[in-house]
């Protein structure tokens, strides 16, 4: 994708120029006025587009062009004529280098108290690059109207003491570095954090940090979150401005020295970013990494982990993940913290016989590009939720976001949709899907409203699990039970669905009615989110990192 | 230090001006070139102004080897030529366009030049020394080079206008440059084309070769040497492996130095490619961001050597932790990286000495026995920060004078970068002086100069010399190889601290920094030679417990070991699809 992005770039640039040739040609060499007038208009039109999609530099030569074939027209040997000339070229080939003095990348701060952000710039930048086509424009207006060159030489004139002013004004700010950074070191040596999260990480995804955010602001000490990418700094400045607590962005690994301030006792992780390096190396610093989920996919037992000091994982599996994958990790490295986020799942003590009305959840994941990795159950999804109904089960069906890009998954939920709609109009009972499951309900609210669960392999399984509530899992590869079992250790507590659905009915038995996995249950819950009181889970979490600060 | 601050501001700034003042200037001169040439009537100011620029563009191609940044430079005076041209009174149009329309091709091609120039150097994947993998980052033509003709034919179309001549001999000219440039364009297509079917054809070439290890080398340009240190000591293992780069910058200097293959992976999707069945183990030799996307494969054992051992944070960097093995030279490794609160667990080290050390000669005479001595001085530089001077060179002369009155050969091998300070430079021309006379007066050879600092290796003044003096350094722990008698300068005048510091110290004479304890040491390190013992038990410390005459075979059986043992897991990564989705 990226060299396709790179290569669409390049050829645009090369229509551009290539018009701007043509443009040149017909001005300077030939009496088609008005074809050159025509292409150079498109040609700005074109050239201008672009700026305002993806920057200025790169159309320098098309610019250039049309400034020297405009001129070429006008043919006036004048003094202002040639004045122009030379102020256009000076301010369209000297773009790049304003862009490199404005947009150096420098440290920044938001909602840290005491420290105002650097004044801006007199002139907004963006309009000086706005203003070149602009001035071409006019000078193709005013050559093609044959008018005098004073009105668009005194224009230019502005024009450039305006790129001057910025440009000097944007050197200054880069020059006063030091004093800049010696305000913001103040600033962060007085709100004196205790620990850090430092995030980089590709665009959105931020709601890594979002899922942590709640839980390190109750470790109840001044904090700070470091990022590393320039989207990620705006999204996440935003979120954590309600808290008040300070982002810094630290677009340089030099930056990364300023940040770390005498009382800096720990740093957080929730991937494993390729810059995570840059903080490491302060070996002064306990570094801890979170991770945003923990599952069993690769990036659970990635060998870079090893790194840091600590590794918080929510229970006894994410260690055994790594060795089992062959990722030797002292075990003196981890702590047992359980998963916070779940303690807003209710944990039930109700068992399910002696339960009525029951409501039950089928949460079905997207099909994806592999076949050999195609979990998603709605082949049998119509199978699944008739026997439901049979049953007077009242359901709630959530499939995976990504459902619909596959057109025979849409069709099949908006089958499955259709029946719930047309049992729901005949019994009266409250079945929840479409967008008031999907989009009104989060994935725990779901877990809180049903008394039982029907999913795919997916993530949610290891956080229902928390719920205590039965569930049972399809096995859509028909992998042998003992395979399954190991690739999918989960499967342990899950009464499993063969992919043809042939069991259903013994597995709905277990699920709504004998539920002889209750014990089995507790115990793979433990393994997988730590043991620990329901009332205060998400104080492990805290507990642990409190130890470290 | 405030200059040096002020200082590093100013490369900093600089460092964006020196091609924007470049540029601001051409592109000025360019402008009144077109301005002249194509407004005015004074067309020779304009001609003028051209060649300066040309001129101009011709240094900076001989200085940069690379022209294609000021093509808007060259189309505005191209422009200018044009419409000069066209506007001249002797000229015809209608007669002689042919100039007008070799211009605008010329003017094309070199503004498709950048994309072109991305056509031609694009390579996902080069691949040499492997039979059955014919791609080659070989380019029928460079781009600079056809973009440096452009800009000749530019010149001369600009002299053809000038000097109102006859049109042809640019054009043929021109015609030839625009065939160079269509012929490399289509040689890279093809080249391209091959690579995109590539997958396939490297496959099948490494399934035959059956490589059973890789070493994969990720690092910023011209550190090739840290590979060329293991080449010879990875061949001994006497298996077959591959090497994978992952900058093209490498590839030629390393291609040349191995007969093994060399595969430069430029995107990660590649490494697919290259991990072959066979494999069983990777070795690294830094730790370079990317070393990450190969760690991944773990069904795969790998394997971390670094490039030297010192003191510095590059020898405890908490990133060793996520490979499979540490191989160290000694025991003194493994407890740095305990010092510096950098917890790797203890099965993952391996020591296996240093191999490339077994061309020091042991030497176990005592220096007492030892008739007419030879030592060596060898002096570090004096750095950039003056807390890290450990350069002993001004107390050089007391040194070398002392030495010479011990009637003691000298070998002086002072560090490559000491002539950056001039200051240095003066007491080393001071010291090769003193050398010089005495060698005339005595007749001793002392070694000195070109000889001692470039043509004899550093293990070669070592085995000619029977103590050495040095300064804080690297060569100090190759040097306990030898188990000769080694003296250390303390500059930074640590007193009794010095050997927490630097733990070698404890196996060295240590001369104070103002050197008055001078005379003892020469005795200690020349006569007594009073911590034989200490020294031998560093050594082992540093350099591990290995036999002289097999020590380079510690790291090549603890290779094979590794090597020929494949690694178990319960799944593998490169079998593994992405189980889990959320």
């Amino acid at each position: 994708v990226g060299i396709k992005d790179k290569l669409r770039a390049a050829a645009v640039v090369v229509v551009l120029n290539g018009l701007a040739v043509l443009a040149f040609v017909a001005l300077a060499l030939t009496s088609w006025r008005g074809v050159g007038y025509a292409l150079a208009a498109v040609t700005l039109v074109g050239v201008t587009w672009r700026a305002l999609t993806s920057g200025f530099g790169p159309a320098v030569v098309a610019e250039l062009l049309l400034t020297a074939g405009l001129l070429a027209d006008y043919r006036v040997d004048d003094f202002p004529l040639v004045g122009t000339g030379i102020l256009l070229t000076l301010l369209i080939v000297n773009q790049p280098a304003l862009e490199l003095v404005v947009d150096r990348p420098e440290i920044q701060a938001a909602n840290l108290p005491g420290y105002r952000a650097e004044a801006d710039l007199l002139i907004p930048p963006t309009i000086l690059y706005a203003a070149t086509p602009v001035w071409i424009a006019l000078l193709g207006v005013s050559a093609a109207a044959r008018w005098s060159a004073w009105p668009i030489a005194i224009g230019v004139t502005v024009g450039a003491i305006g790129a001057i002013v910025v440009g000097v004004q944007a050197l200054r700010i880069r020059l006063r570095g030091p004093w800049t950074s010696q305000r913001l070191r103040n600033a962060l040596e007085h709100y004196d954090p205790a620990f850090a999260l430092h995030f980089s990480a590709p665009d959105h995804t931020e709601y890594h940090v979002d899922m942590w955010r709640p839980y390190l602001e109750r470790i109840g000490r001044p904090w700070i979150i470091v990022v590393r990418e320039p989207q990620p700094f705006a999204t996440c400045s935003k979120a954590a401005a309600a808290a008040g607590i300070p982002v810094l962005y630290c677009p340089l690994i030099e930056h990364v020295d300023e940040v770390v301030t005498t009382g800096l006792r720990a740093v957080f992780y929730v991937n494993n970013g390729m810059k995570n390096t840059h903080m490491v190396r302060f070996n002064r610093l306990t570094h801890i990494q979170l991770l945003h989920g923990d599952s069993d996919k690769a990036s659970s037992f990635n060998p870079v982990t090893a790194m840091f000091d600590r590794i918080f994982v929510a229970g006894q599996a994410g260690i055994d993940r790594y060795a089992a994958n062959g990722v030797l990790i002292p075990r003196e490295k981890f702590d047992i913290v359980g998963r916070p986020q779940v303690e807003t799942i209710t944990v039930t003590h109700d068992r399910i016989r002696d339960l009525t009305d029951k409501v039950v959840l089928y949460a079905t994941t997207w099909v994806s590009h592999y076949d050999d990795a195609n979990y998603s159950s709605l082949r049998i999804g119509e199978q699944i939720i008739t026997k439901l109904l049979e049953r007077k089960a009242t359901v709630i069906l959530r499939p995976h976001p990504y459902t619909d890009r596959d057109p025979t998954s849409a069709r099949q939920i908006a089958r499955l949709q259709q029946i719930l709609a047309d049992d729901r109009s005949t019994t009266g009972r409250a079945h929840v899907f479409g967008a008031a499951a999907s989009t009104s309900l989060t994935v725990f609210d779901c877990a809180n409203r049903v008394d039982a669960m029907i999913s795919d392999v997916s993530g949610i399984a290891s956080d229902f699990l928390y719920s205590g509530k039965p569930f049972a899992m399809t096995n859509m590869l028909g992998d042998q039970a003992a395979d399954f079992e190991a690739s999918f250790p989960l499967a342990r507590a899950a009464y499993v669905i063969d992919k043809d659905g042939s069991n259903l009915d013994d597995v709905l038995d277990n699920l709504l009615t004998h539920d002889p996995l209750e014990q089995i249950r507790r115990d793979v819950k433990i393994y997988y989110l730590g043991d620990f009181d329901e009332e205060t889970y998400a104080d492990g979490f805290i507990t642990a990192a409190r130890r470290y600060l | 230090m405030k200059w040096i601050e002020m200082s590093r501001m100013l490369a900093k700034v600089t460092s964006i001006n020196n091609s924007t003042l470049l540029r601001l200037g051409l592109s000025t001169l360019a402008m009144l070139a077109f301005v002249f040439t194509a407004l005015t009537s004074w067309s020779w100011v304009g001609f003028a102004f051209a060649g300066l620029v040309l001129l101009a563009l011709g240094a900076w191609f001989i200085v940069q080897r690379r022209a294609s940044d000021y093509a808007d430079v060259q189309v505005l005076m191209l422009g200018g030529f044009l419409v000069n041209y066209d506007l001249h009174p002797n000229l015809s149009l209608a007669a002689d366009h042919s100039l007008l329309v070799t211009g605008v091709i010329v003017m094309a091609l070199m503004l498709t030049q950048p994309l072109f120039e991305r056509i031609v150097n694009r390579t996902t994947m080069t691949v040499a020394n492997l039979p059955g993998a014919p791609f080659q980052a070989n380019k029928l033509l460079n781009p600079s080079v056809l973009y440096a003709a452009l800009t000749v034919v530019v010149a001369l179309i600009g002299i053809t206008v000038a000097t109102v001549s006859k049109p042809w001999p640019v054009e043929i000219i021109a015609g030839v440059v625009v065939l160079a440039q269509i012929g490399a364009v289509g040689h890279a297509v093809v080249r391209l084309l091959r690579e995109h079917l590539a997958p396939s054809i490297l496959r099948d070439a490494l399934a035959r070769y059956q490589p059973e290890f890789a070493l994969y080398f990720s690092a910023p340009d011209n550190t090739e040497y840290h590979i060329a240190m293991w080449l010879p000591y990875l061949e001994r293992i006497g298996r077959p492996f591959i090497i994978i780069l992952r900058e093209e910058q490498a590839f030629k200097t390393i291609s040349r130095t191995t007969k093994s293959p060399v595969i430069y992976c430029f995107a990660v999707p590649a490494l697919d490619n290259v991990v072959v069945p066979s494999l069983r183990a990777v070795y690294y030799v830094n730790n370079g961001s990317k070393n990450a996307h190969m760690v991944r494969f773990n069904d795969l054992t790998h394997i971390q050597l670094l490039h030297g051992d010192s003191d510095k944070a590059s020898s405890f960097n908490p990133v060793t932790a996520m490979f499979d093995r540490v191989y160290v030279a000694g025991r003194a490794a493994i407890d740095r990286y305990a010092a510096n609160d950098v917890y790797i667990a203890p099965e993952k080290f391996v020591i296996v000495g240093r191999p490339q050390v077994e061309e020091v000669a042991v030497v176990r005479t005592p220096i007492s026995q030892i008739g007419p001595k030879t030592v060596l001085y060898a002096t570090t530089w004096s750095g950039i920060y003056s807390d890290a001077n450990y350069c002993s060179l001004a107390n050089g002369k007391k040194i070398i004078a002392a030495l010479l009155d011990r009637d003691v050969t000298v070998i002086l091998r002072p560090h490559p970068y000491t002539n950056r300070n001039p200051e240095s430079k003066t007491i080393i021309a001071a010291m090769i002086q003193m050398l010089a006379a005495d060698s005339a007066k005595t007749g001793r050879k002392h070694l000195y100069g070109t000889l001692a600092q470039q043509e004899m290796s550093l293990f070669e003044c070592f085995n000619k010399a029977d103590a050495m003096i040095s300064d804080v350094s690297g060569v100090a722990s190759d040097f306990l190889y030898s188990e000769k008698p080694l003296a250390l300068t303390d500059m930074v005048n640590e007193g009794s601290e010095f050997a927490t510091s630097f733990p070698l110290a404890k196996a060295a004479y240590v001369l104070g920094q103002d050197a008055s304890n001078l005379d003892q040491v020469l005795d200690q390190l020349l006569e007594t030679d009073p911590i034989v013992a200490t020294r031998r038990a560093m050594k082992e410390y540093y350099l591990g417990d290995f036999p002289p005459d097999d020590y380079a075979n510690a790291f090549v059986r603890a290779s094979r070991d590794d090597v020929l043992t494949r690694k178990v897991v319960a799944v593998a990564t490169r079998d593994a699809v992405a189980t889990v989705n959320s």
